[in-house]
């Protein structure tokens, strides 16, 4: 079978320190935070932001694990009028928003109400 | 009047009047998309306003009127984004290069503190560029990967090549991806010989799927440190005591050359405004008569999105890591299971359970960047 390639696009604006920018991003539900842009900006931000703040032990698709590096800085999806405090990772080759995003604006559980509205057996769980 | 004349006021004035510039324009249509030419006018003019405008058109104006219209053009295979299908399309490599190269210095010169664009012998780099109250010089190289040419410079072409040819993985040549590399960079240092005292880079353009591991590193610090895939945070720059002898850091002409990067700009976003992104990853030569001062590395990171490699201290391995967490925090599963800790290289502990409000904790006590966050039982804070 041939992948669509169709993915969703988020509009959001990331913010660390005074700085701010807006940006496309792939919603991806494999992810568990918020907000990663690409290691290729590292350059870049570093300049602007200086070091990273932290680095997390975070896990990749391939289940592989690595240390990834990341500011302190807060992400708003475009039109939803929330800010949301968190940590700005810089991994892989393009920019993704995560399930916490789709959390912290309730939409879990309209997406649970509209698979169970078709008659889709659904929950919202930790993966065992 | 057309628009364009109106538009690319500089490229006209390079090329010689108005309607000259719309033939131009015309004509370079059948290689770039419309918006290469209009980030061909803002380079123009970030060069103009740095250098002057008579300066960037003794320069340009016979590499862009004459000699990229006489070069050598070819057929290839792309894939028309509109259709999906395979079609036809000319290629005039040297208009990419040319194309590259300005909008490459034209980035530079908005960031620079002062420039001069060099009259292109063969015995000199680009330009002359100042940073920070150093000297560089700036020599801008095209790297057409022989694996994927199609894809080479595609962000330039009028369609976009199939990023994926049928099974070929192995450089045409047979040569593998670094020797083709090193083979391409021979010959740069003949460029900073009249510069010892300059940091001397070349910024080669890089539209390649090669890792930097396969490529930039082997051919820069030799094959044993040839290692994928790369992470630019990972990498600890070799001493130059420690650099591979078939690496071309290793070599005594090279001492000229403060550092080498593989470089791209991209359009992006997806959707409309477009911009053009640049990225890339600086490799120093830790053999290099003068190094590249932090803060020149700072301006070509805002400038170009260059992450130098090197420049962020590391403050401990992956392996180092892992052992942190196992002397450290795996002793506290039991108690904590499931919340997190932020640990420092001496095995302080801090344990939370949100993460910014952490990592504010563990910066205020640790300090920026010297501490890990695990999640205590699974190690990983989360999945990306």
């Amino acid at each position: 079978m041939q992948a669509s390639g169709k993915v969703f696009l988020v509009k959001v604006e990331w913010q660390v320190g005074r700085y701010k920018e807006q940006l496309w991003a792939e919603l991806d539900t494999g992810f568990s935070g918020e907000l990663v842009l690409p290691a290729t900006r590292l350059g870049e931000l570093i300049s602007r932001l200086g070091n990273p703040d932290g680095f997390s032990w975070v896990e990749l698709a391939d289940s592989s694990q690595m240390k990834a590096p990341y500011y302190i800085g807060s992400v708003s999806p475009i039109g939803s009028g929330r800010h949301i405090p968190c940590h700005i990772y810089l991994v892989g080759h393009k920019a993704i928003v995560g399930l916490k995003i789709l959390e912290s604006l309730n939409i879990v559980p309209d997406i649970l109400q509209a698979l169970r509205s078709k008659g889709i057996t659904a929950e919202w769980t930790v993966d065992p | 009047m057309p628009k364009t004349s109106l538009q690319h006021t500089t490229l006209a004035f390079v090329l010689g009047g108005q309607q000259r510039c719309i033939e131009w324009a015309e004509w370079a249509k059948q290689f770039v998309h419309d918006f290469a030419i209009d980030e061909l006018e803002k380079a123009l003019q970030a060069l103009a306003e740095k250098v002057g405008r008579e300066k960037v058109r003794q320069v340009y104006r016979k590499r862009l009127a004459e000699e990229v219209r006489n070069a050598s053009v070819r057929w290839t295979t792309a894939l028309d984004v509109t259709s999906s299908q395979e079609v036809k399309v000319l290629r005039n490599d040297q208009l990419l290069r040319l194309i590259f190269e300005i909008l490459c210095l034209g980035r530079l010169a908005s960031f620079a503190e002062k420039m001069t664009l060099l009259t292109q012998k063969e015995s000199e780099p680009e330009a002359e560029v100042w940073f920070a109250g150093h000297k560089c010089m700036v020599e801008v190289k095209w790297y057409d990967d022989p694996v994927m040419q199609k894809e080479a410079g595609k962000m330039w072409s009028r369609f976009i090549t199939d990023p994926r040819p049928k099974g070929v993985r192995v450089p045409s040549e047979n040569l593998p991806a670094h020797v083709h590399l090193r083979d391409k960079l021979e010959g740069v240092t003949e460029k900073f010989k009249s510069s010892p005292e300059s940091v001397n880079l070349v910024l080669v353009c890089w539209f390649s799927v090669q890792e930097f591991g396969f490529t930039f590193v082997p051919a820069l610090y030799g094959e044993r440190f040839m290692k994928v895939p790369f992470h630019p945070l990972e990498f600890a720059l070799p001493q130059p005591d420690e650099l591979g002898e078939d690496g071309l850091f290793a070599r005594e002409d090279w001492r000229l050359v403060s550092g080498v990067a593989g470089l791209w700009a991209m359009r992006s976003p997806i959707f409309e405004p477009r911009e053009l992104k640049w990225g890339g990853m600086l490799f120093p030569n830790p053999k290099a008569l003068i190094p590249i001062p932090q803060e020149v590395a700072a301006k070509l990171g805002e400038a170009l999105g260059l992450f130098t490699v090197g420049t962020i201290q590391i403050i401990f391995t992956a392996e180092e890591a892992e052992a942190l967490y196992d002397r450290h925090v795996r002793p506290l599963e039991e108690k904590f299971w499931g919340r997190l800790a932020a640990v420092n290289k001496e095995g302080q502990v801090l344990v939370g359970d949100d993460e910014v409000d952490l990592t504010q904790k563990a910066v205020e006590r640790f300090g920026k960047g010297k501490f890990i966050l695990f999640r205590i039982g699974t190690k990983a804070v989360g999945r990306i």
